[in-house]
Parts: C-alpha cells; sequence; structure tokens
C-alpha cells in the first residue's frame, strides 16, 4: 500500500501517489520513458527513500525494515542486468537464499530444496552447472527470476522484465511470471513499456505521467483511447484481442493525409456493414461520427472502442424521430456523409429520409453500393425508392469501400475551388 | 576462521562438479608455501640446509626435543631465527596483505583493474608514510606503529577519492578508474617527491624505502603489520558472501538483503589499512594485488569464500618468491623488491588490459 507517497532524488519524480495492491496481484507500471517507473519501483522495495510519505507492507514502513527481513518479503528483479561473472546458475540462484542464511554458516537442506525448486518452476534445472555468463538473455532472466523465487517472497518487483528480448521470450518471460502469480499467489508489480503485453497479462494498471498518477484501475479503465493520446501525445486506436478481448493498442502514423477542406465525416452503417469504414476513416485522421445505431449491434462496438460520438438506439427498437434529428445535427455539421451498403427495414428506414433531408441542406453524401438496392430491400420498394431519390442526388456511387477516401479527397477538392 | 569457507566450500564442490585441483587448492597452496618458506630460509651468504632450516624451526618454535641430532652450530639458529625467518615471514604477510587489499578493491569496484598500487592507494600509504618519517616518527619501539597508522590514513584518503573521480552511475567503469588512479598517482607522487626535497635528512631513507623491499626487516616489522593482516583477512572473510552479492551490483545486493552502505565502508577502510600496514613495513610494492586476485579466479572461481583465502595465500607465496628472485638473481647484489614485482606485474597489466577489455568474464572459465 502506497501513501501520499513522492519519491525522487535531489528532486520529486513522483508525487502524491495514493494506491494499494492487494495480495495475489499481477500490477503493471505503464508510461513514458523516463515518467518515473524505475524509480517508483526502486522506491517499492526500499532502495531509495521516499522524500515524503510511505510504502507499507502489511501496515509496516519498507524503507525502516530490516535488510534480512525485508528481502524475505520482497524480490527484485532489475532491468537489462547482465552476470558478466563466471558463477553458475545454482550459485547465483543460492544468492536469493542469502537472507535465510546466518552469516558464516552455510546453506541448509530447506535453502538446497528451495533453490532447486525455484530452478525447476522456472525451467532452469538443466543448466544448474553452467556459468550464468554463458547464458542468454532469457535464459539470464529466468536465473533472476528463480533468484527472486528463492527468497519465497510475497511481492516480487520487476522492472522491463521482457526489455532487450525478443517476442518469443517475451511472452514465455510473462507466461512464467502469470504463472507465479496465479499459483504461488506473488503479488507481482512490473514496470513495463510494451502496451500491449501490459493489457494482456496485467490485472491492474498504473500509469504515470507527468510527476503523477495520471490513471489507475483495470486494464478497460487505464488503456484508453484518450489516456494514451494523452500522455504519449500518439494518435492510435484501441481495438479488442481477438482471443483475450483486451484492448490493445494500434498505432496510427502522424502524418496526415487529409485534405485541409474535408475533416468530420459522418457515416451511416449498422449490422458491421459500417466498421470497415469507421475504422478506416478514422485512421486517416478524419473525425467521424455515426448514427443511427442499435447499441450493441457490431459497428455501435466499433464506434465505441474508437471512442466516436454514436446517436444510438436501444437494442431491436426502431431509430425514433428525437435520435433522427439528432442525426441530421451531426451530418449537417460534416463536410460529407457516408452511407453504407446496409440492408434496410421498417426500423432503420428513418435513416434514409434523414439522408435525404441532408442533402436538401447541401450535404454531399457518398453511397457504397456493393449489392444493388433490391437486394437489402426489405421494406417492400419503400426504401428503394428513397435510395433512387438518394444516389440521383449523390455525388458519387461508389462500388468498393476502398475509394472513399478518393471520393472524399475529390469533394475536399471542390469545395474549395467553390469557396 | 577459515571454518565457513571449508563448509560452504564442500558444497560448491557437490553442487558444481570440479576438479581435484580446485577441490584441494587450500591444502596445495599451503604445502606450496611450507616448502618455499625452507627454501627462502636456505639463501643467503650461508647456506644452512632445508633440512636444518626445518630442524631448527621444529626444535625452537615447539620447545620439543628436536625430531633430528642438532648437528648446527648455535650461530645458525640466531641467523635462522633472528635474520631470515623475520624478513620470510614478512614478505608472507605483505604479500597476503596486498593481495587481500586487491581482491577486495576489485570485488567492491567490480573491476579487474583495481589494485592498491594502480588506483593510488600505494602512493596515499607511500605520502602518508613520508609524512611521518620525515616528521620523525619511524618505525621503532618508541614510534609505536604511527608509520603503518599514518600509511593507512593516507591509503583511505587516496582510496575514497579515486572512488568519487571514477564512480558514474553506480559504477567505476574503466577508463576512468585507471585516469583517476593515474591522476591521483601523479598528484601524490609530487607531494613524495616535495618531501623528499625539503627533509634533506631523511632523503636517503624515504628513496630507499619507496623502492620496496625487506632488507633490513626484523620481527617488529612483523608485529606491527601482522594484526591488519588479520584483522583484514577475518573482515573479508566475515563479508565475504555480501562481496559475492555486490559483485551483482549495489542494487542486486541491497534487494537480496546486504546493508550495502556499512559493507562497503567496512571492507574500503580495511583494504585501505591492509594497504597502509604492507607499504609501511616494505615501501612501494606494485602489482602483486593485481596479479593474485586474478590468477585465484582462474582457479578457484569468482566466490569470495574461496577467493579471500587463496588470494590470501597465493600473495604470500608470491611476494616470497619474488624476494627469492630478488636476492638471488644478481646476488651478492639485492634488487628492489619493487622492481622484481614490476618487472612481472606491468607487461601482466598490459596483457590484462589488451585481452579483458576491462571485464571479468574471462576469469575463471
Amino acid at each position: 500500500m502506497v501513501r501520499d507517497l513522492t519519491c525522487g532524488y535531489a528532486v520529486p519524480v513522483l508525487e502524491d501517489l495514493n494506491f494499494q495492491i492487494e495480495q495475489g496481484a499481477l500490477v503493471g507500471i505503464i508510461g513514458p520513458n523516463a515518467s518515473g517507473k524505475t524509480t517508483l519501483l526502486k522506491t517499492l522495495c526500499g532502495l531509495l527513500k521516499p522524500r515524503s510519505g510511505q510504502v507499507l507492507l502489511d501496515g509496516r514502513v519498507v524503507h525502516n525494515l530490516k535488510p534480512a527481513v525485508r528481502s524475505r518479503r520482497v524480490a527484485v528483479v532489475g532491468q537489462g542486468v547482465r552476470i558478466a561473472f563466471a558463477f553458475s546458475v545454482a550459485e547465483v540462484v543460492m544468492m536469493g537464499r542469502h537472507p535465510y542464511i546466518p552469516r558464516m554458516g552455510s546453506p541448509s537442506a530447506r535453502d538446497r530444496e528451495k533453490v532447486e525448486w525455484a530452478m525447476e518452476v522456472t525451467g532452469i534445472l538443466h543448466l544448474a552447472q553452467r556459468p550464468v555468463s554463458n547464458l542468454s538473455g532469457g535464459e539470464q532472466q529466468r536465473v533472476f527470476i528463480a533468484r527472486a523465487l528463492a527468497q519465497e517472497p510475497e511481492l516480487l518487483l520487476l522492472d522491463e522484465p521482457t526489455s532487450f528480448l525478443d517476442i518469443g521470450h517475451q511472452v514465455e518471460i510473462l507466461d512464467l511470471v502469470k504463472q507465479l502469480n496465479r499459483r504461488q499467489q506473488i503479488a507481482v508489480v512490473m514496470a513495463i513499456h510494451d502496451l500491449n503485453l501490459a493489457a494482456q497479462y496485467c490485472d491492474r494498471l498504473l500509469l504515470v505521467h507527468e510527476n503523477r498518477v495520471f490513471a489507475w484501475g483495470r486494464v478497460d479503465e487505464v488503456i484508453t483511447r484518450d489516456n494514451i493520446r494523452k500522455v504519449y501525445g500518439q494518435p492510435i486506436l484501441i481495438e479488442r484481442h481477438p482471443v483475450y478481448r483486451c484492448p490493445q493498442v494500434v498505432l496510427l502514423s502522424r502524418l496526415s493525409h487529409v485534405s485541409d477542406r474535408t475533416r468530420q465525416v459522418h457515416v451511416v452503417g449498422g449490422g458491421g456493414m459500417g466498421s470497415d469504414i469507421l475504422l478506416n476513416l478514422v485512421h486517416r485522421g478524419y473525425r467521424v461520427s455515426t448514427g443511427v445505431l442499435n447499441r450493441g449491434d457490431s459497428d455501435w462496438q466499433t464506434a465505441q472502442d474508437l471512442g466516436l460520438e454514436i446517436v444510438d438506439v436501444p437494442p431491436f427498437s426502431p431509430v425514433s424521430p428525437e435520435s433522427c434529428r439528432k442525426n441530421l445535427e451531426m451530418m449537417v455539421r460534416s463536410d460529407a456523409v457516408i452511407l453504407a451498403g446496409i440492408p434496410f427495414g421498417p426500423d432503420n428506414l428513418p435513416n434514409l429520409q434523414t439522408l435525404l433531408a441532408a442533402v436538401e441542406q447541401g450535404i454531399p453524401v457518398i453511397v457504397v453500393e456493393e449489392e444493388p438496392i433490391e437486394a437489402r430491400d426489405f421494406t417492400g420498394g419503400a426504401a428503394a425508392g428513397l435510395y433512387r431519390k438518394l444516389v440521383g442526388s449523390s455525388p458519387a456511387v461508389l462500388r468498393e469501400p476502398e475509394e472513399i477516401v478518393q471520393a472524399l479527397e475529390n469533394i475536399g477538392k471542390r469545395g474549395s475551388a467553390n469557396g | 576462521m577459515l571454518c565457513c569457507p571449508l563448509s560452504t566450500w564442500s558444497w560448491h564442490c557437490e553442487v558444481i562438479e570440479i576438479g581435484f585441483f580446485k577441490r584441494h587448492t587450500l591444502w596445495l597452496l599451503t604445502a606450496a608455501l611450507v616448502l618455499l618458506v625452507l627454501v627462502a630460509a636456505t639463501i643467503g651468504s650461508i647456506y644452512i640446509s632445508p633440512l636444518q632450516v626445518l630442524g631448527i624451526l621444529v626444535h625452537r618454535l615447539s620447545e620439543l626435543p628436536a625430531p633430528m641430532v642438532a648437528d648446527w652450530p648455535e650461530s645458525y639458529e640466531t641467523i635462522i631465527l633472528s635474520i631470515r625467518l623475520p624478513r620470510v615471514v614478512l614478505a608472507l604477510v605483505v604479500g597476503a596483505a596486498l593481495a587481500l587489499a586487491g581482491a577486495i578493491f576489485q570485488g567492491l569496484f567490480k573491476n579487474p583493474m583495481a589494485d592498491p598500487h594502480i588506483i593510488g592507494a600505494s602512493a596515499g600509504a607511500g605520502l602518508g608514510a613520508a609524512m611521518a618519517i620525515t616528521m620523525g616518527l619511524s618505525i621503532n619501539w618508541k614510534g609505536l606503529g604511527a608509520v603503518p597508522l599514518l600509511a593507512s590514513i593516507g591509503a583511505l584518503l587516496a582510496v575514497i577519492l579515486v572512488y568519487r573521480l571514477a564512480r558514474s552511475g553506480g559504477v567505476v567503469p574503466i577508463p576512468n578508474l585507471l585516469l583517476a588512479g593515474l591522476a591521483l598517482n601523479s598528484l601524490l607522487s609530487a607531494l613524495i617527491s616535495l618531501l623528499i626535497y625539503f627533509g634533506q635528512d631523511q632523503m636517503h631513507t624515504i628513496v630507499f624505502w619507496l623502492m620496496g623491499g625487506l632488507s633490513g626487516r626484523y620481527w617488529n616489522y612483523v608485529f606491527y603489520t601482522l594484526p591488519y593482516l588479520l584483522i583484514g583477512v577475518g573482515a573479508a572473510v566475515y563479508y565475504a558472501r555480501d562481496l559475492n552479492l555486490m559483485l551483482l551490483g549495489e542494487e542486486t545486493a541491497h534487494n537480496l538483503g546486504v546493508e550495502v552502505e556499512k559493507v562497503k565502508a567496512v571492507l574500503l577502510l580495511v583494504a585501505s589499512v591492509l594497504t597502509g600496514a604492507a607499504v609501511a613495513a616494505s615501501g612501494m610494492i606494485g602489482f602483486v594485488g593485481l596479479i593474485v586476485p586474478h590468477v585465484a579466479r582462474i582457479l578457484v572461481g569468482p566466490d569470495h569464500r574461496r577467493l579471500v583465502p587463496v588470494s590470501v595465500l597465493s600473495g604470500a607465496i608470491l611476494l616470497l618468491g619474488a624476494d627469492i628472485l630478488a636476492r638471488t638473481v644478481l646476488a651478492p647484489v639485492e634488487l628492489p623488491l619493487g622492481v622484481v614485482t614490476a618487472l612481472f606485474g606491468a607487461p601482466f597489466f598490459i596483457m590484462l588490459l589488451r585481452r579483458t577489455g576491462g571485464h571479468f568474464t574471462e576469469a575463471g572459465d
């Protein structure tokens, strides 16, 4: 538990930290380079004295614990440590028993047992007699984790355990950490700069930025488009991991492809037909809104993940006059509106009427027509009639969604030529 | 004192398959030491055979009836016990002290180039001792240990200064250490020269003593120096495990429960005092503290529980061997001992610098 903690060296690096780590939790500390992740870890393990406030371990101030007592409870695996000495793996892991072996004494049977267990759990038993200096980075990292385990800690602190490792070893090390966390009930706090790995492996995240805690909570609460964009100053998208459903950060280029005139685009989609269009437009840097959608619809989900402005109605209910009014407002604010190749039924028919109203106000409507309207009309002809009228006044009818950006560029050019 | 390293030793032997030599290093070195002592005591203007030396030693030291007929003249006993033996024992003590100081400095600085001579500790001790000599506080019964005391203080100040100068980001990189040592050595030797220049009366004493040597040293020198060595060995054995952990970095050591600042302070003090005592007894003898821990690391690996006793024994053997050379190569002319160690040590130093680029990696493999 951290109370009113301010840590740092001559100047404070992090101020007014307050958070609590439950037994058996797996917490990630994320934040840009030099945001104080390592400083925080060093303060948590009692290496750095807090400038003010306290780090408490079961109500006891960590910094005041006797070294031997402290190192039986808190273990640390440092960042990028490489051993250049000819100590054997078994010797290095036995060093983790230092707080248990009396001075001038020799290792007991229990010490040897624990060392063997730690090597077995981390899968390095077969390396026991090899000199550590000859091992690869991933193997050395395992040795350090084994040494930390030999300390039998309640709290394991890791500083960038995956830096300098390739992806295979990254996953291997983090799987190991997660396994130890779950099976041995060891609380883990790790500084990690890879946001996707942090999201995939941690239960809770602490996002530090500009000397303070920017966000602290469940992964979903911390890895949001706004948080990451504000802290890292980098345009991103948040997607869902297809298997684990945790948020994953997708990076966007900072080079904008957007012409100056066409910025705000409204998309009328539904049933997943609009998702690719939304992603593509957001990726290109357009400001995108969408509607009217039913809550829970897959396009609605995509827009939600992307943090877009949405006009929505409850699931399985028809588009209401109120939502139509809002939708029209959004269309009128936009530089262009896009109609995805969606099917029409009685519930979403009002969207077509709203589109025609927007056209009357002089808003260009781009129509994507992958299939003829007849195949998509489930209103008995009403939709087809309105649709043909819309197509008649549209500046562009596209067969492929990929052509949208080009069409928007053209509208932008025409706009600037006229205005 | 040695029970701890030996008992942990056996565990290492179980876990790590090591050969006969590594397993019995201590006994082999002790045997070599005894043999070398017997050989050293035969050398001099009168030849006294090793058997006679052994007889005299056993006869006199154990107060038992001699195991063999005392077929030597009375004067031989005086020569061995009052003239040759103190010199031999002093060589052992000084060699052990310098080697141990080197091992401690190398461990603390995590730097294989750390040696009392190179980092300026010897020069600091030299300045302190030279000051004591010019002030008339020579090593005799009246000036009881003033020279070793001032020498130790000088060594400690020099070490603290070099450490402060060379440290960057929690480590002591080799180039920094060598440059800081170079700068400090230049400064200190200038100050020593200044002392010699103004202390005309003692000029001969200081210059002769600075060259390093053991001639004309009797039991009183041994009595001044031996306690420092015993304290040093005790502290190094006591903190051997902490020193191992410090090799992994001060932060790691801290996280494993080592009281880093305390251990560092104690061991820096101990190594400085060892240097001071050695320099006070025998002048400036370089490179023992560099060579011995290296060879010891190759013999028994980096674990200080083995490294410390092996370094102490090897240092004693090396310096006694060097003293035998100094006395015999150009006999009856005696070479300064510091010159002999430098002739062997400097090439070793250069080789080390070229080969390792300054890492511990190659030792012990």
